[in-house]
């Protein structure tokens, strides 16, 4: 009895052990999905799509109409009568579609769009108006709205040759995946159409292209500047109206607005590393450096003007907030009832200046609507004494190469680009459309806090936060990497910049390699 | 031909000697039938896709583009170029030579004292087995407020004795430790097995070193601890190999930081995959982290010759 049970144990074991052992290998060579997760990793530092800071209000005023509507749709549509186009939960509104493309393609097929928004907030719910509205304009036109889409999942989709029409993207997958060929050039559809690309942002448009063409239709720009909390500036005794002028000034209004209690920071002035992607790849430019040479094959930001640029945010970061380990103290101190980072201790009056997105009036119209804001570009470094920057990043959508409805497709980009599309895009959003006329309609100049002041800092956009190369997700992850080194002082500066050269160096190396 | 006949002849079919498959054969092909749904997908999503990654392995493969053959381009780069693969190898191994024992013998601590005649003992079993239960992205995130170190219920508690808690996944020096404190969240699932090899211990041999006046430690140590040895081999095993695989934490929580001081192996490995696009150099790790957990498994297996108590195969 003894023995049998025993054996019996041994078996149990012997074959639990190889139940266990057998799978786990299998997995760990590829052949088991389950240690990954399906969703798509947040990009570090992405943008927030606006899903959390849509205020809820519809425009104030309807604006009726126009009677030019009719011309500009085709005539055996519904739709051309253009009043009430659009489904009343857009925008409680009637909108004006004499601006909507007139389309060239046979209106009526199947599009499938793909995104990862969602559909209960924000950025997912602009996504469904706009494709109701295409619908409605164009009724003989059945789109798809895929709203969870992955990285992953288009990759498989792309690699596979199955693909959807429509795809949005981040402004760093643009040089991926355009370099890589997944990207439809819409050159011949622009000539074609004499589509006016001035009617978008200069930056929106450039990080809609990638070799000289352009790939894909801008959604949404978006762009990094200063916010001033001119509430503490003026409890301070600094001069509430101004923004800063030169990094010594957001070092000492910085260390003047911090402030202790009982050996803990109550209150940062500024800190460098809080800001929406890898701190060092605005820094180093708004320094002067270059990040790669003009053909994209050499990192070049191993320079006088990068090391000096690091060495003032490790300084600032010491000087304003008593070193790194503070501020990961304090973002742990003060997660807010809304969320965490600095997104929301903003409107909280926790911190005096950011190099932050447009995106940041958004919690402050949620959590402090009265609280006073101006904005300023980020100042130049000693080494671009008198330059000012801001940064632009944003998303776009694309048609992928062997999209089955690529005209149809390009007939909804065209809408998405068109004024009332850029409309659609805001109404529910926080989000600035990339067609300059939609992103200066009134209606969405009234409803959006923040939104006179910082609008024109949209003309100024002069780099992008992010490296514009097929290796921009790499050049990411070793901005962050070469950051934290530098904060947590493990290495110095130089040290930590000739190892992230390299990484990036042989990054490059890979990459066109693989291309010959 | 009588009706009773015909219908035999109908109920029968064909005769015997005309059928083109035998009984056996058929029932064979049922029972691939029956089994087939599983078949196809063990064929299409791991056998094909285990099989074609060992091609890929040897090949620059982008995803979405085809793959090139680069012969061990891959294999050589990751062993002499590679400074972040050889970082997420130490942080990988670090939590198996730290967490795994830490894990096992906390497992083994709460299966004894759950083994223990108390009142209510099924539901205190229950209490501390159900949290291994609950996994993925919820425990991550569970433990990312845990730890917080400002108002983290751990944080406090040592503040309540007079300790300044560190930064947990804020501080490269504390980040792995972290996950290991994280880990034996899970340790129910280990000490359920302790418990299945306490329980199969007769009772007769503690009663006999009793009567031959063996201490308590004496008994754990001379008859528990060697004839729990396959549970032993069994649980440190498997979780060697699991710790290998570490990589919902770390994605959820640190991203790998700070400083790709939580950088582990699973984590690099889809970062090349899917961040980075390197299908190829993905595919050449896994074979890797395969070889390692397979050698590693081997060699505990042959020690395990030495140490590891079949009291049935003993007598």
């Amino acid at each position: 009895m003894f023995s049998n049970s025993a054996t019996q144990r041994r078996q149990f074991l012997k074959l639990g052990l190889i139940g266990t052992v057998g799978p786990v290998l299998l997995v760990a060579c590829g052949g088991g999905q389950s240690a990954a997760p399906t969703a798509a990793p947040a990009k570090a530092g992405a943008a927030p799509t606006t899903a959390a800071v849509a205020p809820a209000a519809a425009p104030t005023a309807a604006k009726p109409a126009q009677s030019s509507s009719a011309s500009a749709v085709p005539t055996n549509t519904p739709a051309a009568a253009g009043a009430q186009l659009l489904p009343t939960t857009t925008a409680e509104a009637a909108i004006d579609v004499s601006n909507v493309p007139k389309p060239v393609a046979p209106m009526s097929g199947e599009l499938v769009l793909w995104h990862d928004w969602g559909n209960t907030s924000g950025g997912g719910l602009a996504m469904i108006d706009l494709v109701n509205a295409f619908m409605k304009l164009y009724p003989n036109v059945k789109m798809t709205n895929v709203y969870d889409t992955s990285q992953q999942k288009y990759l498989a989709a792309i690699a596979s040759g199955n693909v959807p029409d429509l795809l949005k993207l981040n402004a760093f997958d643009i040089p991926t995946l355009g370099q890589r060929g997944a990207l439809m050039a819409l050159d011949s559809y622009i000539s074609r159409d004499n589509w006016d690309m001035k009617q978008y942002f200069d930056f929106a448009v450039q990080q809609c292209s990638w070799a000289g063409k352009v790939v894909a239709v801008t959604h949404h720009p978006d762009i990094r500047c200063v916010f001033v909390d001119q509430g503490i500036f003026s409890d301070v005794g600094l001069d509430p109206t101004k923004a800063p002028a030169s990094w010594d000034d957001i070092v000492n209004w910085g260390t003047k607005i911090s402030t202790q209690k009982g050996g803990r920071y109550t209150r940062f002035g500024y800190v460098p590393a809080w800001t929406a992607n890898p701190w060092p790849t605005q820094v180093m430019q708004a320094n002067g450096a270059t990040l790669m040479s003009d053909d994209g094959h050499k990192a070049t930001f191993n320079s006088d003007a990068s090391v000096a640029a690091l060495q003032w945010a490790l300084d600032a970061t010491d000087q304003i907030d008593g070193g790194y380990n503070n501020t990961v103290e304090f973002s742990a101190a003060n997660k807010t009832a809304q969320g965490s980072g600095d997104y929301w201790m903003f409107p909280h009056d926790l911190i005096g200046m950011c190099l932050e997105g447009n995106w940041f009036w958004a919690p402050v119209t949620i959590v402090n609507p009265g609280m006073k804001v101006i904005n300023g570009m980020f100042p130049g470094g000693p080494a671009a004494e008198g330059q000012q920057f801001v940064f632009g990043g944003g998303t776009m959508v694309s048609i992928l190469k062997g999209a089955k409805h690529a005209d149809l497709a390009w007939e909804w980009l065209k809408f998405l680009g068109s004024p009332v599309g850029g409309y659609l895009v805001q109404a529910r959003t926080s989000d600035v459309s990339g067609n300059i006329a939609a992103a200066n309609d009134p209606r969405i100049l009234d409803k959006n806090l923040g939104r006179q002041q910082i609008l024109p800092l949209f003309m100024k956009a002069n780099r992008f936060h992010y490296l514009a190369s097929p290796i921009s997700n790499q050049f990411d992850d070793e901005m962050t990497r070469m950051g934290q080194k530098i904060l947590l002082k493990q290495s110095s500066v130089k040290q930590a910049l000739t190892d992230s050269t390299k990484n990036v160096q042989k990054a490059f190396d890979d990459f066109w390699a693989s291309q010959t | 031909m009588s009706d009773t006949a015909i219908l035999a002849g109908t109920r029968r079919g064909v005769p015997e000697r005309k059928r083109r498959v035998s009984a056996r054969t058929e029932e064979r092909l049922a029972g691939f039938l029956f089994a087939s749904p599983f078949l196809v997908g063990l064929l299409l999503f791991t056998v094909i896709p285990v099989l074609a990654s060992i091609y890929y392995s040897f090949c620059n493969y982008p995803i979405i583009a085809s793959p090139k053959w680069i012969g061990l381009h891959n294999f050589v780069e990751m062993f002499t170029n590679d400074p972040q693969f050889i970082t997420s190898i130490y942080n990988t191994m670090y939590m198996v030579v730290i967490g795994v024992p830490i894990g096992t013998v906390s497992g083994l601590i709460i299966a004894l004292m759950l083994n223990q005649k108390v009142k209510g003992l099924a539901v205190i079993r229950t209490v501390y087995y159900m949290p291994s239960q609950f996994a993925g992205v919820a425990l991550a995130l569970l433990w990312g407020w845990l730890l917080n170190p400002q108002f983290g219920v751990v944080s406090n508690a040592l503040f309540l004795v007079g300790i300044k808690a560190p930064l947990w996944l804020g501080d490269p020096a504390w980040v792995k430790p972290s996950f290991i404190l994280m880990g034996l969240w899970g340790v129910g699932g280990a000490m359920i097995i302790w418990l299945a090899g306490l329980q199969s211990i007769p009772e007769s041999l503690y009663e006999a070193a009793h009567v031959d006046g063996a201490t308590s430690w004496l008994c754990f140590w001379k008859i528990t601890l060697p004839l729990l040895s396959p549970t032993t081999f069994f649980v440190v095993t498997t979780s060697v190999i699991a710790t290998f695989q570490i990589f919902t934490q770390a994605y959820v929580l640190t991203g790998g930081g700070p400083a790709d001081a939580s950088l582990f192996y699973a984590l690099y490995l889809f970062n090349e995959a899917f961040q980075y696009f390197r299908m190829g150099y993905a595919s050449a790790m896994a074979w890797v982290l395969f070889v390692i957990i397979m050698l590693l498994t081997l060699l505990q297996l042959k020690l395990a010759q030495s140490w590891v108590y079949y009291e049935a195969v003993k007598e």
